[in-house]
């Protein structure tokens, strides 16, 4: 039976074990890459090249179009070959533009790309300009431009940066492989952060019990001795990671609904995103690449691999080995939890891609059909939101709006906790997904 | 030349639990109170299980046909039996068959099904089953048997319970006793005192003779049943603890017109009321503060109608009456949801 976590709900999840995911491997290099410019669900990037041309290592290619789409640059130095459909891990029915670049395999290197070691010399808007130009976003998943949410948090002069390194989804460990490998990087991206957005100090949040990841951590901070940022150790539990959820236990405040937490004085971001932002200033280079587990039974033993973007899921779950490729009954992108399962190993890999994962149908079955509901409340134990999904599920049947707005439908964070423990196997997380996106049905 | 991979909504990942396992594990915690009735009253719960079982799955099996819903799920997800196992525990050890059938047939056709079926009922089925041979069948549902009396063989159980008439020999009033509430409630009209009333042939050295170890082995499987995490504590606590406020005060306030607290909650069906009937989740309140008010509500409704009323126990028409509650505590009583009504310091 799971267990419910603390004052706030949540789910005691199965870890899977992580094995030789402790290190960062490089990705196979692929003579195709696939560049989505629709990356955020709701963004839509402009393409910059046209078919035909050449282009180089972290060269723009598109540029935001939109309030949710970033910067996006070449992975691969090649030609591009193609700007056409291609299927998209969110739009299953709906193909959507993509550039296609052939690799040259020559990595020639754009001269755009330069970096900005004296950033502290230079005025805050000029690092936030250089985050934009580097087509930062989100890296934890949500893609939100990373410029645009320090902007945000600049102007409600934020003092405080949370460094979310709390990973909770049962497969994914990216994020533990990035701070155990690549410490140093978080901590500069995090000094970048704290300039850029004019917050006073850091906090990076990790569970409890990634020991060499919060290790590592300290060590990197005291190398650079910096009293603004500290690291804290966190409960662990699903959704542990959530924005609010983590808030709530590191600082005892909850964001108020329908606002963010820059509007209680807090910046968070990712620690992939400061990662990411280090790499910018440090190298010159734009975000071209990503931290990405691979796992599931289907691919053997689990890897985080550092993946160009644009990479077809295909080169990622091949392992040589025949019979285990074979065994793939279904492949997701994200986690078990709250990952979007994928119809092609065609689709590539996207800004917020954390994890793939191949799995066999022992593995993840087929969920069983749906029962009534029968009241039992264990939705209502386990959801961080302190809401009662099993009075949401009622008011969802009769498209009952004024009572959904009661019962905080807007609050459900779709975590898909009272999923996972309804022994009447409703579908509630993609039940009140749905319901959200409907229109009011009266003013 | 692309393989095509199944897609489905978030999570992908799901507990083992699900509806027949809850059922199964009520069924496993009422053992030791059906155990101790078999032991006390002889085999005419078997029997009256059995058939209860056997009606309210034939009728669960016409209503899900009529509706047009699929019967292999719904035929074996073991809550028939579980509303048989209710329904039947608190029957008189040798109610003819066709009063027990039609409490079930009541429960399941009307209480259950009318209402859409499982899950969708106002009033907890068993409950309403035997509410309704209380006041439909009143001479059959007095006919309480004695916990030590000898009952002859099952041979004998079987006739009595599908004929009504007793084995030659035998007569009602030599076997037959008055259950603890109705040798209260005749001792008290008669001017005894309750300290004698509990010294009479109804009485065990804790409470009702019998009785007292039907409720012990409710308590029981009730402990176990919420640790295992399929009932939480709130229903019963509050149920109990109402109980209990109450025999202390009436008690004390007058000892001889009023049983203790042993009196009232190891007799009848307050164990099992409290932690079978009133924790049925679907006719229940649904939050933590809802569920203290709606146990906290039975608690008091039961001990009112033992009392003041004219029924010798209270627990099937409190939890009724609390069901009919349910709805608007739910609508009164829902939790602070994570960030609105903030009352925090500015960071």
């Amino acid at each position: 039976m799971t267990l419910a976590a603390g004052k706030w709900g949540g789910l005691t999840l199965r870890t899977i074990a992580t094995g030789s995911a402790t290190q960062i491997a490089m990705a196979v290099e692929v003579s195709r890459y696939i560049l989505l410019l629709r990356q955020h669900p709701n963004g839509s990037a402009r393409a910059l090249v046209t078919v035909g041309e050449q282009v180089n290592v972290g060269q723009p290619i598109a540029e935001p179009a939109d309030d949710l789409s970033t910067w996006m640059h070449s992975p691969v130095s090649g030609l591009v070959i193609a700007i056409e459909l291609h299927a998209h891990p969110y739009f299953p029915d709906a193909p959507q533009p993509a550039i296609v670049i052939d690799n040259d395999g020559l990595a020639t290197r754009d001269a755009s790309c330069h970096p900005l070691p004296d950033y502290q010399m230079q005025s805050p808007q000029v690092a936030r300009d250089k985050i934009l130009r580097g087509g930062i976003c989100g890296l934890g998943g949500a893609m939100f431009p990373t410029a645009a949410k320090i902007d945000a948090s600049a102007s409600a002069s934020c003092r405080t940066l949370l460094l979310n390194g709390a990973e909770c989804e049962p497969y994914i460990c990216c994020d533990d492989a990035l701070l155990r490998n690549r410490a140093n990087d978080v901590v500069l991206g995090a000094q970048i952060i704290l300039h850029a957005a004019q917050a006073s100090n850091c906090v990076i949040a990790v569970e409890r019990d990634k020991t060499d990841a919060l290790k590592a951590l300290q060590v990197a901070i005291a190398a650079r001795n910096d009293e603004r940022i500290s690291v804290r150790a966190v409960d662990a539990f699903y959704p542990a990671g959530g924005e609010c959820q983590l808030i709530a236990q590191l600082f005892g405040m909850e964001v108020p609904t329908q606002q963010v937490p820059s509007d209680i004085g807090i910046l968070c971001h990712n620690v992939g995103t400061a990662a990411a932002i280090a790499r910018l200033f440090e190298h010159g280079e734009p975000l071209i690449s990503r931290v990405v587990t691979i796992t599931g039974s289907a691919v053997g033993e689990p890897r985080n691999l550092e993946v160009k973007l644009g990479t077809p899921i295909r080169a990622l779950v091949k392992s040589g080995d025949k019979a285990i490729e074979r065994s793939i009954d279904r492949l997701i992108m994200g986690g078990a939890m709250m990952g979007t399962t994928l119809p092609s190993a065609d689709i590539p890999i996207i800004k917020g891609t954390n994890c793939v994962i191949a799995a066999t149908t022992q593995e993840l079955p087929q969920r069983p059909a749906e029962m009534p509901c029968i009241r039992c409340g264990d939705c209502a134990e386990v959801c961080p939101s302190s809401l009662l999904p099993q009075q949401l599920y009622w008011y969802t049947r009769a498209d009952d709006r004024t009572a959904l707005e009661r019962f905080g439908l807007a609050d459900c964070i779709e975590c898909g906790c009272c999923d996972y423990v309804c022994p009447s196997h409703l579908r509630l997380a993609s039940r009140f997904h749905a319901a959200k996106q409907a229109p009011l049905a009266r003013p | 030349m692309s393989t095509q991979y199944p897609t489905s909504p978030a999570p992908h990942v799901a507990s083992s639990n699900h509806v027949a396992r809850v059922m199964q594990l009520v069924l496993i915690a009422l053992a030791p109170a059906g155990l101790a009735k078999v032991w006390f009253f002889g085999s005419g719960w078997l029997v009256h299980l059995i058939v209860a079982t056997a009606i309210g799955l034939a009728i669960e099996a016409l209503a899900l046909h009529l509706r047009k819903v699929p019967l292999r799920p719904h035929m074996t997800d073991l809550s028939v039996i579980v509303t048989a196992a209710l329904f039947t525990l608190p029957l008189p050890p040798l109610l003819p068959w066709w009063a027990a059938g039609t409490g079930m047939a009541f429960a399941i056709a009307i209480t259950k099904h009318s209402y859409g079926g499982l899950g969708f009922n106002l009033f907890n089925p068993a409950m309403a089953g035997y509410a309704l041979l209380l006041i439909a069948f009143p001479v059959e549902m007095s006919h309480w048997t004695a916990p030590d009396a000898s009952l002859g063989s099952l041979v004998d159980t079987l006739a009595t319970i599908f004929t009504g008439a007793l084995p030659a020999q035998q007569h009602w009033d030599a076997i037959t006793m008055a259950t603890p509430f109705d040798a209260m409630k005749s001792g008290l009209q008669s001017g005894a005192m309750m300290e004698e009333i509990v010294r009479g042939p109804a009485f065990d050295t804790l409470s009702g003779k019998g009785w007292q170890w039907i409720s012990i082995g409710a308590l029981i499987g009730g402990i176990w049943l919420s640790r295992v995490g399929v009932i939480r504590w709130h229903i019963p606590i509050a149920m109990l603890t109402t109980i209990a406020l109450l025999a202390i005060a009436t008690n004390a306030d007058d000892p001889g017109a009023n049983g203790g607290i042993l009196f009232h909650l190891l007799n009848g069906g307050t164990m099992l009321g409290a932690f079978f009937i009133a924790t049925d989740p679907v006719s229940a309140a649904t939050s933590t503060p809802g569920r203290l008010i709606y146990g906290a509500g039975i608690g008091f409704l039961t001990f009112v109608i033992r009392k003041w009323g004219n029924y010798p126990d209270g627990v099937a028409f409190a939890v009724l009456l609390m069901n009919l509650c349910a709805p608007l505590i739910d609508r009164y009583t829902v939790p602070r949801i994570y960030g609105h009504r903030l009352r925090q310091p500015a960071p």
